[in-house]
């Protein structure tokens, strides 16, 4: 059905938008790309942005963004996560919970602490000390165990997350310019646990930021789009001179222009994505068979 | 000990058991959770709340757990929060207390409020502002009238002792958590709203609800088992939404509902005097076999289980109630024998789980039973044989299933984007920038959207691109250059890009964000590898191009006859939008794309070659929205439907006709002649629908030329409000009916003295008239607040036509037959019987 190529017609012209995020979706692993000569494209790509912008503030998101994750889902880390709690408290205590024990522990505390923690506008978070209490409780173990509990938590995170090379020395250089730069997380995790994760993977040297924000201590989020006015005030910043860069479509992009700030996807790339949920499946299934279905807890 | 007995016992150790044990280890981590994190104070919840603390303690004992540290008896029904709540929200009183009533009448109302009053007072209320139901309880508690004022007085009281209580379990301020089997979280949202001053949490069995359900108070509401509204088979402990009356029933103690509050002379303390009943409660094996069974199996629980092996269990547990509760067999009823469930809100009744298979009025039926039934399921095994009841349960559990809220499609490894999503566009910035804000909202995200700008200005068009929030990454603008038509635009842009599905996108249509999740769910699924593509039902807008921007007027559903996609319909006519339709590219490949000799209907033309090829299923759901700028000037921004009807016309023969020679040069002979014959099917259904319009038409001025009887309808009810206010002196009510008698002489309010301008004062009626009435009233054994039938209306043979009035009237909850016509028939559209 198609007409024979028309001579008289000129030929059709394409045009791609957003070369960073598309570099990204299209690539088969983050990691491997931002080490890789594709790494140089998309560093370019992005301080020709910042150039174009010039923001007074530059932001991170920080997980699978300034910090990269490896292709597990989170609720296989978390399963991973109480192993490691496990091993931990057999060393003292012979009588230790399982790993399936301190994982249903850890979901229940999850609910209970985003559900009943105070809202902020409407919002709501948990936080990792009230997800350490509620399990620690659960599973009546002494109060000192909620310390073993955060400090695998710290070293889980630190052993399964890599510094993002590229936004890395982005940051270093803009604040070498003078320039700041913050992190903003929706995540459980407060600012000093993420502090501590970031000290420690960069031994301490880092360099790369001025001030963290963390929906577990602001309760306000990303994707509720909340905390861009109380980074604005904080910092007496107005929105226009923010460029925010984040794998959250909606958190990190949506709400973040909404705000009034310049915005920048750095996506998750649809393989990774794929592979994340095709090892939820996995796991989920092998629990299953294991007489525990936890598929309502099941998150990519 | 009876069998029946030993068979609940065992249900109650070995299924029952574990499924509790597991929602009590929650329900033990939160109250711990809320004392340490909250100060909270725990308040077990009367009646179930006293056997989920037995059971709750037997638990900890066994296990050895860390016993919580408060925990209190709170002695309320929601009919005693529904009262206590009046002095500070009365409106949340009259809402609650109107729902549970809305069938009933208010003298039986008054009558519940006062039931089982410590005093032992009864009432037996007639008062003619008592005409109505429960809907009309706020107009009857503000009408000032006697009764009215004396239940009010009631609520007043029992309002400030219900204050009291809240005192004096927790102080002035302060949290506390609900212990209660669940399920709306009723009595915990009245007392959100009507004592702030406190923080309400509740920890329930599970938490569901119904459309109309108040969810404000829900993030506070804990459901430990499950939160939903439904059935899902894939969660088996929703099964319990199937027949809540289980755990219900597990966890009633014996003893009364606890309708009244009241103060200790010596003391002053505030006290519910049917507590006593209810503590008295001592389940035994042989009286509360399931029961018993349950606390069995968690006396024996071993010290320190751990929360894996008590959920391993639950689950497996789950699993066997499920069957239980979906699929009954007639051996499994005996585990229910005898169970049945108290009325509460000031009502005295108890109903059976399941009745017996026998008549309960004339032309009372099986079906009718198993509708009624608290649990369905579990009726229709009362009622039929294992087989044929089996259908039934797997039909009422499919009808009651909750939607599913997460795509279960397998995970799709692809080399290439999903979709395709496709926009023509020229010169219309406008309507652009929303097709990508469309497009950007779809909750699925693997797509990329090839905009194609047909000989417009593409600064514009990249501009417009460049600005909008959307997902830039996902976009890619192919200039044609010149314009080159519809469908030779559509093939360009396909071509530039990959996928395994393509749709169109129109520039000025939109979809709901969760199109493209669903459609490619489906064709991803199991069920879809039998289809070359999918439509959803679609939306008509209707809008308007004004300076301010677009303004849409109206929508309504487009084709909602469309049930499924027929080669024979389409040959018809085209009955979907290009917005609504997403296909395979290898099907599309096959056709060779859009016809680009056609600058109107290509969409049909395309439709028709592809039905030839494969099969088109139609998901029920309108996520489709098809614009039409029908308003205002539609010449300037009209779609190509509206300013182009003359080019329709003139191609569609020509899409016909191609569509029949080219089906006959391929040896699709069938095809050809259903293409061709299609013509005549389209003149048949139009001339068809132009009968039908008639038809109506002259139905409805048939119906209000004969609308007659409700008007008589109408004045009879007022004539005996009327008659009653005369009787009564009733001067309020007297000037409503005159309102009411303005609209129309009828010699029948004149009769006894309300003309058009109505009576000037009660003394005005015609007196000997109303005494006239009042002894017919008398003769007719009537009450007062009952409506007697008009001489020509058949009672009888509308209680033989409608069962459940004959239930409801034998049952005492309604008057008569033309009280239930009177008050709800004639709007639920039933017959009004005239007698022969």
């Amino acid at each position: 059905m198609h007409d024979a190529e028309d001579a008289t017609l000129p030929p059709p012209v394409v045009f791609d938008f957003a070369p960073v995020a598309r570099a990204l979706l299209e690539c088969g692993s983050r990691p491997a790309l931002l080490s890789g000569s594709k790494g140089a494209t998309v560093r370019k790509d992005i301080e020709r942005e910042i150039e174009a912008r010039k923001p007074r503030v530059l932001s991170f998101d920080v997980f699978d963004t300034f910090l990269l994750r490896n292709n597990k889902p989170e609720t296989l880390r978390y399963h991973e996560l109480s192993m490691r709690i496990r091993d931990r408290l057999s060393s003292t205590d012979a009588k230790a919970p399982s790993d399936i024990d301190l994982l249903l522990a850890r979901l229940n505390g999850m609910a209970f602490s985003y559900r009943t923690r105070k809202a902020v506008e409407g919002c709501r978070e948990g936080h990792i000390e009230q997800v350490v209490s509620f399990a620690r409780a659960a599973l009546n173990l002494l109060r000192d165990a909620e310390d073993d509990f955060l400090a695998a938590e710290l070293d889980y995170e630190t052993a399964n997350l890599v510094v993002n090379p590229i936004l890395a020395a982005i940051a270093t250089a803009f604040r070498a310019r003078g320039g700041k730069v913050i992190l903003i997380s929706d995540m459980y995790l407060g600012a000093k646990e993420i502090d501590t994760i970031l000290n420690r993977l960069s031994n301490g040297v880092t360099g790369w930021y001025d001030k963290i924000y963390s929906s577990a201590d602001h309760i306000v989020s990303k994707r509720s789009g909340k905390i861009f006015p109380l980074i604005e005030k904080d910092l007496d910043v107005p929105a226009k001179d923010f460029l925010h860069i984040g794998d959250a479509w909606e958190g990190d992009v949506v709400r973040a222009r909404e705000a009034g700030w310049n915005a920048l996807h750095f996506p998750i790339s649809e393989r990774e994505l794929a592979d994340r949920e095709r090892a939820l499946r996995v796991f989920v299934d092998d629990l299953k068979s294991r007489g525990h279905d936890l598929t309502q807890w099941a998150r990519l | 000990m009876p069998a029946d007995r030993d068979i609940a016992y065992t249900f109650g150790r070995k299924d029952l058991g574990p499924a509790i044990a597991g929602y009590l280890s929650r329900l033990h981590a939160h109250i711990l959770a809320f004392e340490q994190e909250h100060g909270a104070r725990t308040l077990y919840v009367s009646r179930a709340g006293i056997r989920i603390r037995r059971a709750l303690d037997t638990f900890v004992r066994a296990t050895k757990l860390r016993a919580p540290a408060t925990g209190e008896f709170f002695w309320i029904s929601r009919l005693v929060v529904a009262r206590g709540v009046w002095n500070r929200k009365p409106e949340a009183s009259i809402d609650v207390l109107s729902k549970e009533y809305r069938h009933i009448n208010l003298p039986e109302f008054v009558r519940g409020m006062f039931r089982f009053a410590p005093s032992g007072s009864r009432l037996n209320p007639v008062d003619p502002s008592l005409v109505g139901n429960g809907a009309d309880l706020g107009r009857f508690l503000e009408s000032g009238s006697k009764i009215a004022e004396v239940v009010q007085t009631l609520f007043r009281h029992q309002g400030l002792l219900f204050e009291g209580y809240i005192k004096q379990l927790l102080g002035s301020s302060g949290t506390a958590l609900l212990v209660d089997t669940g399920w709306q979280a009723t009595a915990q949202t009245l007392l959100a709203k009507a004592f702030p001053e406190y923080e309400w949490w509740g920890a329930y069995f599970g938490r569901s609800g119904f459309p109309g359900s108040d969810r404000s108070e829900w993030h506070r509401a804990f459901g430990l088992v499950f939160e939903a509204d439904g059935f899902d088979p894939k969660r088996p402990e929703t099964s319990a939404n199937l027949n809540r009356h289980l755990i219900e029933y597990l966890f009633e103690p014996k003893g009364e509902s606890i309708q009244w509050l009241a103060q200790e002379e010596r003391g002053g303390q505030i006290i519910a005097p049917g507590a006593p009943g209810v503590l008295a409660d001592a389940p035994t094996r042989d009286s509360d076999p399931m029961f018993v069974g349950v606390l069995d199996y968690l006396a024996a629980l071993p010290e320190g289980v751990s929360l894996g092996e008590l959920r391993a269990a639950e689950t497996a547990a789950w699993q066997r109630i499920m069957r239980l509760l979906v699929h009954p067999t007639k051996d499994d009823l005996a585990i229910f024998a005898g169970v049945t469930r108290s009325a509460d809100f000031g009502r005295d009744a108890r109903v059976p789980l399941l009745p017996k298979p026998e008549p309960r009025f004339e032309n009372d039926t099986p079906d009718r039973r198993i509708q009624d039934s608290l649990w369905p399921c579990g009726q229709a095994a009362v009622e039929y044989p294992n087989d044929i009841a089996r259908a039934l349960q797997k039909r009422m559990a499919g009808d009651l299933k909750a939607v599913a809220t997460t795509v279960d499609a397998p995970v799709q490894v692809r080399t290439r984007s999903a979709v395709a999503v496709i926009t023509r566009t020229m010169d219309r910035p406008l309507f652009l920038e929303r097709a990508l804000m469309s497009v950007a909202k779809q909750t699925f995200r693997e797509y990329i959207h090839v905009v194609v700008n047909d000989g417009g200005d593409n600064d514009v068009v990249k501009a417009t691109i460049e600005k909008t929030n959307c997902d830039q990454a996902r976009v890619r603008l192919v200039d044609a250059v010149k314009n080159r038509g519809m469908e030779a635009a559509s093939n360009l842009a396909i071509a530039n890009a990959d996928s395994d599905y393509v749709v169109i996108h129109d520039d000025d249509d939109t979809w709901e964000p969760t199109f493209l999740a669903k459609t490619v769910a489906f064709l991803d699924g199991k069920q879809g590898k039998l289809y070359g593509g999918a439509i959803t039902k679609s939306s008509y807008v209707s809008e308007e191009v004004t300076p301010k921007g677009i303004v849409v007027h109206d929508r309504a559903p487009y084709n909602g006859w469309v049930e499924n996609v027929h080669l024979m319909e389409m040959a018809i006519a085209n009955f979907y939008p290009p917005i609504a339709f997403l296909f395979r590219r290898e099907v599309y490949d096959k056709l060779g794309g859009f016809n680009e000799q056609y600058p109107v209907l290509g969409d049909w033309d395309f439709n028709l070659r592809f039905l030839v090829e494969a099969d088109i299923a139609l998901i029920p759901e309108a996520l489709a929205n098809y614009h039409h700028r029908d308003r205002g000037d539609t010449t300037t921004f009209g779609n190509s439907v509206i300013a182009g009807r003359s080019k329709h016309l003139e191609f569609a023969s020509i899409v016909r006709n191609n569509l029949v020679r080219s089906l006959v040069g391929r040896g699709h002979a069938a095809a050809a002649t259903l293409a061709g014959v299609g013509l005549f099917f389209e003149d048949q259904r139009n001339t068809l629908r132009a009968a039908d319009n008639r038809m109506t038409q002259l139905g409805q001025r048939v119906a209000a030329a004969t609308s007659s009887s409700a008007w008589t309808d109408h004045y009879w009810v007022a004539f005996q409000q009327l008659l009653k206010s005369v009787v009564e002196n009733d001067a309020a009510a007297l000037e409503k009916i005159r309102a009411m008698a303005v609209k129309s002489q009828v010699g029948l309010l004149a009769r006894v003295g309300m003309g058009q301008a109505g009576p000037a004062r009660a003394a005005d009626l015609d007196r000997a008239a109303a005494a006239l009435m009042k002894d017919q009233f008398a003769k007719d054994g009537a009450s007062l607040d009952a409506v007697i039938a008009p001489p020509d209306f058949d009672e009888a043979y509308y209680l033989r036509q409608n069962p459940d009035v004959a239930a409801a009237v034998a049952g005492g909850r309604l008057a008569s037959a033309y009280d239930h016509y009177i008050r709800y028939g004639r709007r639920e559209g039933r017959n009004r019987p005239v007698k022969q």
